[in-house]
């Protein structure tokens, strides 16, 4: 049974936000970073961590006061059971459409690098049938999978990051703050848009063994991931400069290109980079497929969240392919990414404040 | 992209996933409900799958139509 035991640790819990921030945006990241603020993309990236921060806090410091329930179910006390369902709704159709467009980011990416004569349908059913097995899983395998996962992501990143700085020029970088800090605001809201898969934290804090923890995950989790994207736009700007790096689709794939292992072991890195960063879409995909799966069965008020599994699959699949091309696609990524975070920052907020006024939920402390 | 000479879209690529999708939820989610005694989530997959199973069928039309 898909029933939440409370046997994830907190480590497991950091796995998991972890594994599902770092995803299919980190080939784009620079790109948004240095269009956002040129020599500034850093600062920007860094500031983005910090507004995604707040919203994981928000959601955190509601799971602390409600350990037992996720957003889906707490709100309806907050704020009524329409009004709650409503946005709940809202929250799941959010959650899919993120699915969709992060499968189709994969498939885009896969027919131009890899596959090149494979249709991109393929390479999106096949990513989503994935996901979809997976998330018929209990909460525990899936703290595992991301578990398990998690090095694996983090230290050939680190490691392509690193090799490729003897190439870097610190001269790149500079002014810190960008020569034309204007856009620097909607930089950081575009960014912050792909921390937030970390909205699966409401789920994942009712099988918390100690969900007082919830705080510190949060926080250790945007350490970590906001750390790794905060280097990889720093390396790609240092080693490219603000100006090629505007001119490339995906900088961080173009970053591996051109970095190799010393004594030419392995002349370059892309093949390695993109076998990891498939793992890392999947781990995404699966947490955002889940929540919504989840989700779904908490509004509707069922007990069986695997119904939803493949009954999602085509649907998510044909609104997956409906941008033209992949200019639109990024054009839907950047829109939906924005609209999304009045749905995992503002609205946990609102859903904090009134927590706070009204008195409602209890501590976490105690458990 | 052709494929038998034939045009091949995403609505056709969609239309055995409509019907795979519907399948198992019938066959796989709705009876494991049944078993459980879960009548209400039963119920919902049983809708669920034929919801699918209808799309797939309007989708395999307006493939032949258009």
């Amino acid at each position: 049974m898909t029933k939440a035991t409370r046997d994830i640790s907190a480590l497991q819990a950091a796995a998991v936000l972890v594994s599902t921030i770092i995803g299919v945006g980190v080939l784009p990241l620079p790109l948004f970073a240095v269009r956002a603020a040129d020599t500034g993309g850093p600062l920007v990236t860094l500031l983005a961590c910090i507004c995604a921060l707040v919203g994981l806090m928000f959601v955190a410091l509601l799971g602390m006061r409600f350990p037992d329930e996720s957003i889906i179910q707490y709100s309806e006390r907050l704020i009524g059971k329409w009004p709650a369902r409503a946005v709940g709704l809202c929250v799941i159709v959010f959650f899919a459409l993120l699915t969709s467009l992060t499968a189709r980011e994969f498939g885009e990416v896969v027919v131009t690098s890899v596959l090149k004569q494979t249709p991109v349908e393929v390479t999106v059913i096949v990513m989503l049938m994935l996901a979809a097995i997976s998330a018929r899983n209990t909460m525990t395998t899936f703290a595992y999978i991301h578990f398990f996962y998690v090095p694996l992501l983090l230290v050939p990143g680190l490691l392509i990051v690193a090799l490729s700085l003897k190439n870097a020029e610190p001269l790149n970088l500079q002014p810190i703050w960008g020569n034309r800090p204007g856009g620097m605001f909607d930089g950081i809201v575009t960014i912050a848009a792909l921390f937030q898969g970390s909205f699966v934290l409401t789920i994942v804090i009712p099988a918390m063994r100690k969900p007082a923890k919830a705080l510190v995950v949060s926080l250790y989790s945007i350490l970590i991931a906001g750390g790794l994207y905060v280097v990889i736009v720093i390396a790609v700007v240092s080693v490219f400069g603000a100006e090629e790096t505007r001119e490339l689709l995906w900088p961080t794939l173009e970053l591996a290109k051109a970095t190799s292992l010393p004594a030419n072991v392995l002349e370059r890195l892309d093949g390695a980079f993109l076998a990891v960063w498939v793992t890392a879409v999947f781990t995404t995909l699966l947490s955002s497929y889940y929540l919504t799966s989840q989700s779904l069965t908490q509004l509707l008020r069922l007990q069986e969240p695997r119904i939803f599994t493949f009954f999602l699959v085509p649907f998510v699949f044909v609104i997956a392919m409906v941008p033209a091309n992949i200019v639109k696609m990024y054009e839907a990524v950047v829109n939906v990414g924005r609209i999304g975070l009045m749905l995992t920052i503002a609205y946990p907020g609102l859903l904090l404040l009134i927590a706070v006024l009204r008195k409602k939920g209890g501590s976490a402390l105690g458990r | 992209m052709t494929i038998f000479g034939q045009g091949v879209n995403y609505y056709a690529f969609s239309i055995p996933i409509w019907f795979l999708g519907g399948m198992l939820v019938l066959l796989v989610d709705a009876r494991r409900c049944k078993m459980a005694g879960q009548r209400k989530d039963e119920r919902f997959a049983r809708f669920a799958g034929w919801l699918n199973i209808a799309l797939g069928v309007i989708f395999l039309v307006r493939e032949w139509a258009v």
